[in-house]
């Protein structure tokens, strides 16, 4: 795959989980890599993990929207460039039908999951990649093509997010590269909840006879952000092992 | 002279997009099989893998022809060895309208997009079941998403490889073995240069051809191969099933 070195990318929600590896695997290609994270603690253990100087750690929370403009100045700051964004922070704070969804419950997962990406791509675009070029890649679900039971609220937001992702796609080419990836049900902290205890009887609806792990998932956003998908815009990539449909919870 | 190398296989591998792939598979280290109709291409295509530091050879088949095909991949067996990653790309098109074709026509073109597809994967998947291992991608077409005037036709035998590639998927996936479907968009090629040769005027053909693809160019044979070998590669382990376009966001089905 084609090398990552002197390029530089930001990864929202980099301190843990799928952001984590994403984070390493850039870094392992030679990127200069900036994370963002809501809890220091967290932040600065990813910082003692990663442990590279090519790294800068952002304490950032996704939902406040209006710090988007301060995260990409501090990368712009510190690195001089801003080359690759990876939104991958996403919430799910509501676990229920959607028909029972709290409004204020709907409009925070929206906040977070669309709002924090789009703010995030559109900072980077205004102060850096207008001018220079570069390549997003948004981290949907596989929940945005298919129902999900109890997940409604979030599979809305990351199919909000895959639609994003071709509109931006098409107002931002040629300069600009925005796709999706859309992973199932990836081992993480995150979605702990959805599989602890009950991998086995999940295993039944994934072909490949495993649950995904981080590194399924790297290396399908490093691919999409290389130049080897530089005739690549607008696409989501499934990561789901083949999976039939999607955990209902 | 079977190879240390694994082996890659990819049909209509001579020339043009299949020749992008071919060079791109052997750069990852794969000895690769050009598997074409046409032996003297296929020859220069493996001549020049080998000039690069690559390994390749040579395989003369017709894709429409049960037999041939099955000796061809005997053959393959006996020489090189197990096949570990099937690409199947040879696919042509005649431009009519559907009210324009016949029956004769339709069967050429199903053979030739579909029916080839199926004659290599019930031949290969077997050993790749066996080996608990091995990648199919089998390129489509961005006219089997989302349809092309004049094309009819070929779109729905491109359309039929999209839902076999997701069967095949899910069919073969605990054996460890992924499937997954490449549609290229418009892509510089000889044969696509053959098609403008036709045409009044290539040049405003060709113009208004890249003004409609968000990117604002034509794919190279090297895109779509990007692609071929992210799907062929150990670290696409979990991905299988899927269709991407590599078409400059012309269509995003």
């Amino acid at each position: 795959m084609a090398a990552l070195s002197a390029r530089t990318a930001l990864v929202t929600g980099g301190s843990r989980g799928m952001g984590l590896e994403i984070a390493r695997q850039l870094l392992a290609r030679g990127a200069s890599v900036a994370i963002t994270g809501r809890t220091p603690e967290a932040l600065s253990a990813a910082e003692q993990e990663l442990d590279s100087e090519r790294l800068l750690c952002v304490p950032a929370n996704a939902g406040e929207i209006d710090r988007a403009e301060d995260v990409v100045a501090g990368v712009l700051e510190r690195f001089g460039s801003l080359d690759l964004l990876v939104n991958n922070v996403g919430i799910s704070p509501y676990f229920g039908p959607l028909v029972d969804a709290p409004a204020a419950a709907v409009m925070k997962t929206f906040e977070v999951n669309v709002g924090g990406a789009l703010a995030m791509i559109q900072a980077a675009w205004t102060r850096r990649m207008r001018e220079h070029g570069g390549a997003v890649v948004n981290v949907a679900s596989i929940a945005s093509v298919r129902t999900a039971a109890n997940l409604g609220v979030y599979a809305l937001t990351k199919a909000a997010l895959r639609h994003l992702t071709m509109q931006l796609s098409a107002e931002l080419a040629p300069t600009v590269r925005v796709n999706a990836i859309a992973p199932a049900i990836i081992k993480t902290r995150f979605s702990e909840a959805r599989y602890d205890g009950r991998e086995e009887e999940l295993l039944e609806r994934y072909p490949m006879g495993r649950l995904g792990v981080p590194e399924d998932v790297a290396p399908a956003v490093c691919f999409l952000l290389s130049d080897d998908a530089s005739w690549i815009t607008g696409e989501t990539l499934a990561v789901d092992g083949g999976a039939l449909k999607v955990d209902t919870g | 002279m079977s190879t240390d190398r694994r082996v890659a296989l990819v049909t209509g591998g001579a020339q043009g997009i299949g020749r992008g792939i071919a060079e791109g598979l052997a750069l990852d280290g794969f000895h690769v099989v050009v598997a074409d109709r046409s032996p003297a291409p296929a020859e220069a295509t493996v001549a020049a893998i080998r000039q690069d530091g690559g390994a390749a050879s040579a395989l003369e088949v017709d894709v429409t022809d049960s037999a041939l095909v099955t000796a061809a991949l005997d053959r393959v067996a006996n020489d090189v060895g197990p096949v570990h990653v099937l690409v199947n790309n040879a696919g042509w098109d005649d431009h009519k309208r559907f009210v324009e074709t016949d029956e004769a026509f339709w069967d050429q073109i199903i053979d030739l997009n579909f029916k080839a597809a199926l004659r290599f994967v019930r031949h290969l998947l077997p050993g790749m079941i066996d080996r608990k291992a091995g990648r199919i991608v089998n390129i489509g077409s961005d006219a089997g998403r989302v349809g092309s005037s004049m094309e009819a036709v070929y779109s729905g035998a491109r359309g039929g490889v999209i839902a076999f590639t997701k069967t095949i998927a899910r069919e073969a996936a605990r054996a460890g073995v992924t499937a997954n479907v490449v549609c290229p968009g418009p892509t510089r090629t000889p044969a696509m240069d053959a098609v403008l040769a036709q045409q009044g005027d290539a040049e405003a053909v060709m113009a208004a051809m890249v003004k409609a693809v968000p990117m604002r160019r034509l794919g190279e044979p090297s895109d779509i191969a990007a692609a071929v070998r992210f799907f062929a590669s150990d670290a696409a382990g979990f991905v299988t099933g899927q269709t991407l376009s590599v078409s400059g966001g012309l269509t995003m089905a």
